[in-house]
């Protein structure tokens, strides 16, 4: 009971107040509210109505007509649906495992004391900065047959490659500059979680007797695991959602061999004004990201729970 | 086991020097205490044993070897961290074994060791926990299982005690200390607390400023600091200090204190008649006299702590405290009459701060 | 050779606007007509970014202030990537433009889901449909027009020609003009004297096809199947047929001529700058439009260029390609506003010769050609003649969707090695199941 509650007097009226730690929660509300409301209505209605869209047809002009889920089972069955989803996963695959031996290397190269850090830290976190478009103009050139690309490897005395244009190889320089994209970033994001790692550990291990590899596997690696976490997971959906860059290069071909799912999306919302198709391929893209992140989530943290 | 000697060790942080040709050295089996005010240089002398800093110049000799380019694997030493250092994604008995896993010891003598450690230690409940899931006392003790199970040549302490609240604290000093005379490791250990120097160590070695202003036991310290450094440093409540001249008539020697009380010396003591110097005495060196004898001294706080009283007054015109073994009656504003115990007094150079003998 | 750049042009513009009036031209009437608003009113117009059209529009909103001084004309420009999507999204919202810019295949689809106004006729001062019909080139307007009325004008109306680089032919030993293709047999004769290759890096294609873009490919791929004597849509617009034996015959032309011309891996076309190659000299003969004259003209080949008809299956029965953008008008305004957007559509095309010099877009409209600008335009009698066996970029509500197929169709032949006929059946299998929808 409380002090006030045990107070005399027939003529005080009783208030109950809160207790500090409703009040601290209401507070915590207040603050947030507004993030909430944002969210609420620029992220999780728009997502309903997505939801809802995926279950009609609807062509942008007259009022959606709910078709129940043939939007979903007629894309399960379309080979093209098919083939983009397999390029977005073929491109998620392949721009996502690379980043993270590259972009935690480089992390572990710039936490030391390096020559001309700073500027090389600048250098190779330019293309974090560089807009998407104008980084697809600029990669589009370098890809060319005289371009700066194929020049090295004409002095290395490899014939010069078709990169963009070709089905064979499109889809692999579209994911090269994915990984080129990525790594610095999340190279940032390493050097955040190396550098929250306290340097105690690190005395400790060398006192146990760890050189810097032993170090580096039994202290640094499972100390980086929710960073790693967050570099997988946030990567999968960059790379799922992957868009502007494929539709500057490739515009998705040759053929289809670069149209990714949110190309596609786009094409057939607005090139095919078919918006219910193109939700319900939405729907699909979202649970597939929704997947993941949640698969990873378990695997990383099965066994024991994060620090 | 093995001895440590440090010869003419200097260590510099680019332009900054913070130690200054430390010599010392450590008996085998000895418990020596590294204090000294915080910056002192006290956590870097330890970690260049270690082997986690570079020496700038001078040897570090464990045993019989130079150890200086040595890695901290090679020296044979463990060390007890201030923060612990747990792993954190390590179970207690994984902390115990990663060292010996990384010696590639046998799995049987792995776990024996762990154990025989945990056991010391008392931790064979909670081995299987993580360090988050313990408390401080606990993870203190892993830490220093984690030393105990390598049974090295040396072992160091950062500041262990420094994250533990007061009870624990005397609890562990405790421990650490059985422990050392269970184990007899020539032990290092660093901290800023002289009571945890005074009732752990061996030896004591004061650092200030970089170098070593007093080695020697803890009761040597406390009964003859050799500077101004040391005697206010030593002890709790610390030293008073009374500044003045030294006067001497014939055998006779008095200090003429700046507000031209004098108080007693006895006349064997170095010095020459109008130097400068600092009268010190403990606390505890003071009785309680009468006004024909004594030196007025108006009590500001009265501090009764049970066992004693501590007394904090203006004596000669500077606050001192005393303490006295019975309890007084009297009020903050109230006169004591005060005489300090003759034998037991100290007298400084003011200028270099050396005792004067 | 002629002598020509835009800007010797445009002090001629005057003059040439008297004449556009005096051959007959689509001038504005003085007065406002009925309907139009009488208070002040705000119409919005939409258009598609590029420079020379831009600035040209923006002079004209100017200009027609001092006409009708109650009408504010307010601007939206974005780029041509965009504008399909976001009038589509404006459409939907309710929040579209009075005027909207659109690829002339798209007004198919606005006009089929009810969203255009038509024409009207008192602002133009005609008649009759028919009347207005009369003072375009045949067919120039078919894009816009629908069920007998006229939905969109077009601002512009491309041919494609084939265009020529005088040094490539001359270093061939040939003559621009003598030894030009005048059909694809031809074409194939000239691919292994203009096509160089160093090594394994080709250095000068004799010619190409485009493969920047569906939409690109299908501007070739529609007249060659016409030159066979086949036709991608159905009379009725209900079907389409991309795997007719005519359609198989074009994309198996399409590939051997490619085989002794071009090289489809190397090329520098983008969507952006689909001439990139032509201009940068990587091949000898180029598919393009007349207003991709300025940009080659202010380029390295200056006017050492020439422009021939496109090459044909049979001379004697030629077909070619036009296609254009338009402005239309949004149904959903309200009926003065409505008037007063026609009005300055109206008053916007009213100087085909202007739109010739300041942007180098041929509007569709007859007299073009007899004015001074068009004189002055190099090779301007060869687009005309191209226009005139034209047929329009593919008019159905699913041109993106068949353009995108045949698109993937032809890359599977030209980069995989795909077989034309199979090929052609998948990309039919797909259009028929977006026409079922």
């Amino acid at each position: 009971m409380s002090a006030s509650a045990c107070a005399p007097g027939p003529a005080v009226k009783r208030v109950r107040p809160l207790s500090l730690a409703s009040k601290q929660a209401m507070f915590a509300y207040a603050i947030i509210f507004p993030t909430l409301a944002i969210l609420l209505v620029f992220r999780f209605l728009p997502m309903l109505q997505a939801f809802y869209l995926s279950l009609t047809q609807y062509d942008l002009v007259h009022p959606p007509k709910f078709i129940g889920f043939a939007n979903f089972v007629d894309l399960v069955q379309d080979p093209l649906f098919l083939k983009s989803a397999r390029v977005s996963l073929t491109y998620v695959l392949f721009s996502v495992v690379p980043v993270l031996p590259l972009s935690l290397g480089l992390a572990v190269l710039f936490n030391r004391s390096l020559w001309l850090k700073n500027l090389l830290r600048s250098a190779i976190f330019m293309p974090v900065v560089m807009p998407a478009v104008v980084m697809a103009v600029v990669w589009t050139f370098m890809y060319q047959q005289d371009g700066v690309i194929n020049t090295i490897l004409g002095w290395l005395g490899i014939d010069p490659i078709a990169w963009l244009r070709s089905s064979a190889s499109a889809l692999w320089a579209v994911i090269l500059i994915g990984i080129w994209r990525a790594t610095p970033y999340y190279m940032i994001i390493f050097l955040a979680g190396l550098q929250a790692i306290p340097a105690d550990y690190y005395d400790a291990a060398k006192m146990d007797g760890a050189g810097r590899w032993a170090s580096f596997w039994n202290i640094t690696l499972p100390l980086l695991k929710p960073t790693t976490l967050l570099v997988v997971v946030m990567n999968v959906i960059v790379a799922m959602k992957v868009f502007a860059v494929p539709l500057i290069m490739t515009g998705g071909g040759p053929g289809d061999a670069t149209r990714v799912l949110p190309l596609f999306i786009y094409q057939t919302a607005f090139e095919f004004f078919d918006m219910g198709r193109a939700a319900a391929m939405s729907v699909f893209l979202f649970v597939g990201v929704m997947l993941f992140s949640f698969i990873q989530v378990r695997l990383f943290t099965r066994g024991e729970e994060l620090r | 086991m093995a001895s440590i000697a440090i010869r003419g060790v200097h260590k510099a942080f680019g332009p900054t020097k913070v130690l200054h040709d430390v010599d010392l050295d450590v008996a085998d089996g000895e418990f020596l205490v590294l204090v000294g005010p915080s910056g002192c240089g006290k956590s870097t002398l330890l970690r260049m044993i270690a082997g986690l800093e570079e020496v700038s110049s001078g040897d570090i000799i464990i045993g019989d070897r130079l150890v200086n380019d040595l890695p901290p694997m090679d020296r044979d030493i463990a060390m007890v961290f201030q923060n612990y250092a747990l792993y954190p994604h390590m179970t207690v008995r994984e902390n115990m074994a990663f060292s010996l896993k990384l010696r590639k010891e046998a799995k049987a003598t792995v776990a024996r060791k762990v154990s025989e450690a945990a056991e010391i230690l008392d931790l064979t409940a909670y081995l299987d926990r993580y360090p988050r899931q313990l408390s401080g006392g606990q993870r203190q003790r892993v830490a220093m299982g984690r030393a105990i199970v390598r049974d090295p040549q040396v072992f160091l302490f950062d500041e262990p005690l420094s994250n533990l609240d007061a009870k624990l604290r005397v609890q562990m000093r405790v421990e650490i200390r059985s422990l050392h005379q269970r184990l007899h490791a020539t032990s290092v250990y660093v901290t800023h607390d002289q009571i945890e120097a005074m009732t752990m160590a061996d030896r004591i070695v004061v650092l200030n400023a970089g170098r070593v202003e007093q080695i020697g036991s803890p009761l040597e310290l406390y009964d003859h600091p050799a500077n101004l450094f040391v005697a206010g440093f030593i002890g709790s409540p610390a030293m008073n200090f009374v500044r003045g001249q030294l006067r001497r008539n014939g055998d006779a020697a008095w200090l003429e204190a700046s507000d031209g009380t004098h108080l007693p010396i006895a006349g064997a003591h170095e010095g020459r008649d109008g130097q400068e110097v600092v009268y010190s005495f403990r606390p505890e060196h003071l009785t309680l006299s009468t006004a024909d004898h004594g030196v007025p001294a108006r009590i500001l706080v009265i501090e009764p702590t049970g066992a004693d009283t501590h007394v904090y007054c203006e004596f000669c015109a500077t606050q001192i405290c005393a303490v006295f073994g019975e309890r007084l009656a009297n009020k903050p504003g109230e006169t004591l009459w005060l005489q300090p115990k003759v034998g037991f007094v100290h007298l400084f150079d003011a200028a270099s701060g050396k005792v004067l003998q | 050779m002629k002598s020509w750049t835009i800007k010797r042009t445009v002090s001629s513009v005057a003059t040439a606007a008297v004449l556009t009036l005096m051959s007959g031209g689509v001038g504005i009437a003085a007065d406002a007509p009925a309907g139009f608003p009488t208070g002040n009113v705000t119409i919005e117009i939409w258009w598609h970014e590029y420079g020379p059209f831009t600035a040209y529009v923006k002079e004209l909103i100017e200009a027609y202030k001092k006409v009708r001084p109650n009408v504010t004309v307010n601007p939206v420009i974005m780029s041509s990537g965009d504008i399909q999507q976001k009038v589509a999204v404006g459409f939907a919202t309710g929040t579209g433009p009075h005027i909207l810019d659109q690829d002339a295949s798209f007004y198919e689809l606005y006009y089929n889901k009810g969203l255009l106004e038509p024409l009207n006729l008192n602002v133009f001062g005609v008649k009759s449909y028919d009347e207005l019909l009369a003072k375009y080139t045949p067919g120039g307007i078919a894009a816009g027009t629908f069920g007998g009325k006229v939905y969109a004008l077009p601002y512009q109306g491309n041919s494609m020609s084939l265009f020529i680089s005088n040094k490539a032919f001359k270093e061939a030993g040939l003559d621009p003009v003598k030894n030009a293709p005048k059909t694809w047999e031809d074409m194939k004769a000239l691919g292994p004297k203009l096509k160089k290759v160093q090594g394994n890096r080709t250095v000068q294609k004799a010619f190409d096809y485009p493969y920047h873009s569906p939409r690109w490919e299908m501007q070739m791929f529609q007249p060659l199947v016409e030159q066979f004597g086949g036709k991608l849509l159905s009379d009725d617009g209900k079907s389409a047929s991309v795997n007719s034996p005519e359609a198989v015959k074009a994309l198996t032309m399409w590939r051997d001529v490619t085989k002794l011309t071009g090289d489809p891996k190397t090329t520098k076309n983008t969507s952006s700058n689909p001439n990139q190659d032509f201009i940068d000299g990587l091949t000898a003969m180029w598919t393009t439009g007349p207003w991709a004259t300025s940009q080659i003209s202010q380029s390295a080949i200056k006017d050492d260029f020439t422009v021939v008809p496109w090459p044909q299956v049979d001379p004697a029965k030629p077909h070619t390609i036009v296609y254009g953008w338009a402005w239309g008008v949004n149904k959903a305004k309200p009926d003065a506003e409505k008037v007063a957007a026609w009005d300055f559509v109206h008053f916007m095309l009213a100087k085909p010769d202007e739109w010739l010099a300041k942007a180098a877009f041929v509007q569709p409209v007859k007299g073009v050609n007899e004015t001074a600008v068009a004189k002055k335009f190099p090779f301007f009698d060869v687009h005309m003649k191209d226009v005139a066996v034209a047929s329009w970029y593919l008019r159905s509500e699913y041109s993106a969707e068949i353009g995108q197929s045949v698109g993937r169709a032809i890359e599977r032949v030209i980069y995989d090695g795909a077989d034309p006929k199979a090929s052609l059946d998948q990309a039919q299998g797909e259009v028929e199941k977006v026409f079922k929808k």
